[in-house]
């Protein structure tokens, strides 16, 4: 081992090597209640000309230990208590960059050696900042002693879930086994500041590094007030079916298992519908006396918000259709009663999808309960959902376009159309097949394509539990052996499309 | 420079307030905004790739590492200048030279393998050392270089083994020797393959291999660092992410191109500066010379140009020497065709004769700098024209005595301060009256857009007009603009 990294000595004396050291295994909790939890506070912007990097402004100016602005306990979904007395402030400052962050240099370094290991830490920003939140790991490999131990290891973004309040986010991050993690940078603004015309505080507190990727203490995503299992109590009354209809779409039925009271569907039933449609769900349900609530997540926070005003929901409400609410349904009408059940089916007023609605995925939950606005069940002593016969389905609401786009992109080959013609974004009918041709580079051939579906390609499979897009591989033996076409799925077409083809080095057909 | 401070009250808003003087009067950057070094490698532009090594002798694309040294036997010793000075009469500014590909096979005398040329099958081979010829021409040349070391080895046992050895005992010390050909180096290339379905020889295990993730396994953030310290204008393709892959490799990019995000458009919203570079092959078999192949024509290779170069990409274009280690006749005539093609159709800036070139809005001068619309055409890329912070339109118009002929509409953001532009149209008219909008859909500039007035970048064709106008009608600030050129 040593001849070899002589190599490295030997021509490049910026880095002399030595034994590997074992990793470092250091618990990271900072609280910033005490100043012995870590070495020094300071800011860091990876633009090269920032004045923070430059000289021009002076750093420890725009950090501070200050009190905790929000003590308070939360109970509201999607919002994290912090009850501690201290935390760090951090300005964000208008002449930083879009990853101009608080630098907190750890007291001892640490290595996560082979694994993935979770970053937590509480962020608090005013309301009207809603920018992404980065974090991001200064160090260098322990085995290059002169290495400098800022160097760049990782970038990770999460978003906010509450603003104006304290959010708990969560941070994976990967190293290779031989770097030594020695400061962590929070960006509380990844954002561009050059229409900013006033600087902001944001406030980082409790920053602990687990093996878990869940929240501390952040109330959970879609709650309910029983559990997740809770299987019924009764057996003459259970949610069986439901039932949509959106404008333009054919009726889709859903099948609902009675096992337990809740059941999360969304990874098997997807409703479509269009900005300015609108949607009507009916419930199949055994029983009597009670009545339908559907939700839609338009915010994607987590949360099912409700907003009533003069008896139905007002503009933004998530609560956005029910036969029985304190008198009412969703339409406004008065009803005598909240037994809504009629011929064995409880049938929602239907709701239009607001004019200007993303094209996207959102969460949708159908509820049966008595008299109750709360997504997550009636949880009055005397008249819990879990008592009543009550249930809660979960499905996802596909808003989209007319139109979506479609894009290829591989090495080695082309994946175009019939007619030859790139996949370059171009635009093709929501839900309709589409043909794609392989062609692969000389002295290569296919095995295969992988297509993406769905949206927010880019970003995490997951937001909020909801999944964002599906991944497909098509073999080769699915295409066309003459004209080594593949003819993709309506059911894929279901948002953008991307597709990479697969090429591997062998004898190239003559197309 | 002197800020201005003033202690503030700890509220909601301030710890601290404080100035930033701006004497003159520059735009506030849109970030991100690109760094020195990604800078330098925009400006390449158009340069070479030259794929040569263990495939030009055995007719691969993708050797499987358990290829004999000995079949490594050029009819020559290579000669990598006669390569780069083929490429520099097409206008090219620089060239990166395959120096190991997927098979493991090093074309310079290393000391982390003896699969390399110094066991090659004759003295030519054994008298190869591709990093140090092609790095000594290049800067004789006056031209940029650069290596491709691909990271997937199917020759050593240690890739892919599942510890880090690959890593500490091959790959880290091989860019390292390669840093080692000069500082001066412009972009070190890493191929993204990894693996798969693809057997290997793996120093003898004949199987198939992957790795989880090929930054974390590289160790990519250190390697960016370590050869940033020994070659600091080295930009790091793909894996490094300093400049991204354009996501095809037909030789376009997007007609809208951030120089944020991924693939063929890239991303307005993305938070890191990723500029696309095109890959593409000039010749019409493989990236590897293969008898019998020919190159595309100089027409077909314009058209490549005008919809990579001409669209915020830079352009690598392959061509391979062959197995005596030099560029084929036919692909040195095609080159010298297209620098005269390029010559020709973008070679004479009709700027120059312009009787009049205004603009709607100017930035208001500081203390040391102008924002005039003179700044567009003053052959220095070091001004450029802006307008007021919160003016995010306007229009530049060109006026000729007489009647002109012409072809291509070019601008170039100031993109040190970011990319800015969303969309512009080009309207031409006779009269100054009557206007005739030219090109389709024109949105994103970035480092250069070249936009054909006669919509086409298959055929050459001009419009006759003695007025030219430039409307930017959308953009995230207030838009900069270093130069303006018509042909």
């Amino acid at each position: 081992m040593k001849a070899i990294y002589n190599i490295f000595t030997f021509h490049f004396s910026l880095f002399i090597i030595y034994a590997l050291l074992p990793s470092l295994a250091v618990a990271q909790h900072i609280t910033f209640e005490s100043a012995e939890e870590y070495r020094s506070l300071g800011v860091y912007d990876t633009w090269e000309q920032s004045p923070f990097r430059t000289g021009v402004l002076k750093g420890s100016n725009y950090v501070k230990l200050m009190a905790n602005p929000d003590m308070e306990e939360k109970e509201a979904p999607g919002v994290a208590t912090n009850t501690s007395e201290m935390a760090l402030a951090l300005q964000r400052s208008r002449y930083g960059s879009n990853t101009f962050g608080a630098r907190i240099d750890l007291k001892e370094p640490f290595s996560l050696g082979t694994s993935k290991k979770y970053v937590h830490v509480l962020v608090n920003k005013p309301a009207d900042e809603n920018a992404n939140v980065m974090l991001i790991g200064l160090g260098k490999r322990h085995d290059w002693e002169e290495q400098a131990p800022e160097t760049e290891q990782f970038w990770v973004t999460a978003s906010l879930s509450a603003q104006g309040q304290w959010n708990d986010l969560v941070f994976p991050i990967t190293t290779n086994e031989s770097v030594d993690i020695h400061s962590f940078v929070i960006v509380p603004d990844l954002a561009s500041p050059h229409l900013r015309t006033t600087d902001f505080i944001a406030f980082i507190d409790d920053i602990e590094v687990t093996d878990s990727p869940k929240p501390r203490y952040q109330i959970i995503n879609y709650p309910l007030n029983f559990d997740t299992n809770q299987t019924p109590t009764r057996s003459d009354r259970a949610l069986t079916k439901l039932t949509f209809t959106s404008t333009g779409e054919s009726s889709k039925d859903v099948t609902v298992p009675t096992a337990t009271i809740y059941n999360n569907l969304t990874e098997q039933a997807t409703v479509f519908a269009k900005a300015g449609g609108s949607v009507t769900v009916k419930m199949t349900y055994k029983g009597g006396w009670m009545s339908g609530y559907a939700y839609v997540d338009w915010n994607n926070d987590g949360q099912f918000t409700p907003i009533i005003e003069a008896n139905k929901p007002s503009s933004g409400s998530e609560l956005v259709s029910y036969t029985y609410l304190s008198g009412y349904n969703s339409k406004g009408v008065a009803q005598t009663n909240g037994n809504s059940v009629v011929n064995g089916t409880i049938t929602c007023p239907a709701f239009t999808i607001p004019e200007g609605t993303q094209p996207g995925i959102y969460r949708m939950r159908l509820k049966i309960d008595w008299d109750c606005a709360d997504a997550g069940g009636n949880n009055t002593p005397g008249n819990l959902l879990t008592a009543n016969g009550g249930a809660i389905a979960d499905v996802l609401l596909n808003v989209h376009d007319d139109e979506v786009r479609i894009s290829a992109n591989q090495l080695n080959g082309d994946v175009l159309t019939p007619e030859d013609a790139a996949l370059s974004d171009a635009p093709i009918p929501f839900r309709q097949p589409v043909t794609v041709k392989m062609v692969p580079a000389p002295d290569f051939t296919y095995t295969g394509i992988v297509i993406t579906h769905g949206y927010n390609l880019d970003g995490p499979e997951y937001v909020r539990d909801n999944r964002q897009y599906k991944r497909v591989t098509i073999p080769a033996a699915s295409f066309n052996k003459t004209t080594h076409e593949y003819t993709i799925p309506a059911s894929y077409i279901d948002g953008e499309v991307r597709i990479e083809g697969l090429f591997t080095p062998g004898e190239t057909f003559v197309h | 420079m002197m800020a201005l401070l003033a202690f503030g009250t700890a509220s909601r808003g301030q710890i601290y307030e404080e100035t930033l003087p701006n004497p003159d009067n520059e735009p506030a950057p849109v970030h991100p905004v690109p760094s020195h070094r990604q800078l330098l490698w925009q400006e390449t532009e158009f340069y070479a790739f030259f794929h040569f090594g263990m495939n030009t002798f055995t007719n691969a694309e993708w050797g499987n590492g358990s290829e004999a040294e000995s079949k490594f036997a050029p009819t020559k010793v290579p000669n990598p200048r006669q390569w780069l000075e083929a490429v520099k009469a097409a206008g090219m500014k620089g060239g990166i030279a395959v120096v190991k590909h997927h098979d493991g096979f090093c074309l310079w005398p290393t000391a982390t393998t003896t699969h390399s040329i110094v066991n090659a099958g004759n003295q030519n081979g054994r008298d190869t050392n591709i990093p140090r010829d092609f790095s000594e021409a290049a800067r004789d040349l006056g031209m940029k270089y650069g290596f491709y070391v691909s990271p997937w080895d199917l020759n050593s046992q240690y890739w892919g083994d599942g510890t880090s050895n690959y890593v500490n005992k091959v790959f880290l010390p091989q860019c390292l020797e390669l840093a080692k050909y000069g500082s001066d180096q412009f972009e070190m290339w890493f191929d993204g393959a990894t693996g798969g379905d693809h057997a290997g020889y793996y120093g003898g295990a004949n199987t198939t291999r992957t790795i989880p993730d090929a930054s974390t396994y590289y160790d990519i953030p250190n390697l960016r660092d370590t050869v940033h310290a020994i070659a600091p204008n080295c930009v790091i393709w793909g894996v490094g992410d300093e400049a991204r892959w354009i996501g095809n490799e037909a030789g376009w990019a997007g007609g809208t191109n951030w120089s944020m995000g991924w693939g063929e458009s890239g991303n307005e919203s993305e938070w890191k500066w990723r500029a696309g570079e095109s890959d593409a092959k000039a010749t019409n078999k493989g990236w590897f010379w293969h008898s019998g192949e020919s190159p595309k024509s100089a027409n077909e290779l314009f058209k490549i140009y005008l919809e990579t170069v001409g669209r915020n990409a830079t352009l690598i274009l392959n061509f391979p020497p062959n197995q005596s280690g030099e560029l084929p006749q036919a692909d040195v005539t095609v080159l010298q065709q297209l620098g005269t093609m390029i010559q020709q159709r973008l070679g004479t800036d009709l700027t120059a004769t312009a009787s009049s070139i205004s603009t709607s809005a100017t930035r208001t001068a500081g203390a040391n700098r102008t924002f005039d619309a003179g700044n567009l055409t003053d052959g220095d890329k070091d001004t450029y024209w802006a307008t007021n912070d919160g003016d995010h339109t306007a229009t530049i118009n060109v006026e000729w005595a007489e009647t002109q002929t012409l072809h291509y509409v070019m601008l170039m953001e100031y993109i040190r301060l970011g990319q800015r532009i969303r969309k512009f149209s080009i309207e031409t008219s006779l009269d100054g009256v009557t206007w005739k909008k030219c090109a389709t859909t024109t949105t994103t500039v970035g480092y250069k857009r070249i936009v054909p007035l006669n919509n086409s970048t298959s055929t050459y064709g001009g419009v006759d007009a003695r007025y030219l106008r430039i409307s930017i009608e959308d953009s995230r600030s207030c838009p900069t603009l270093h130069t303006l050129a018509v042909y």
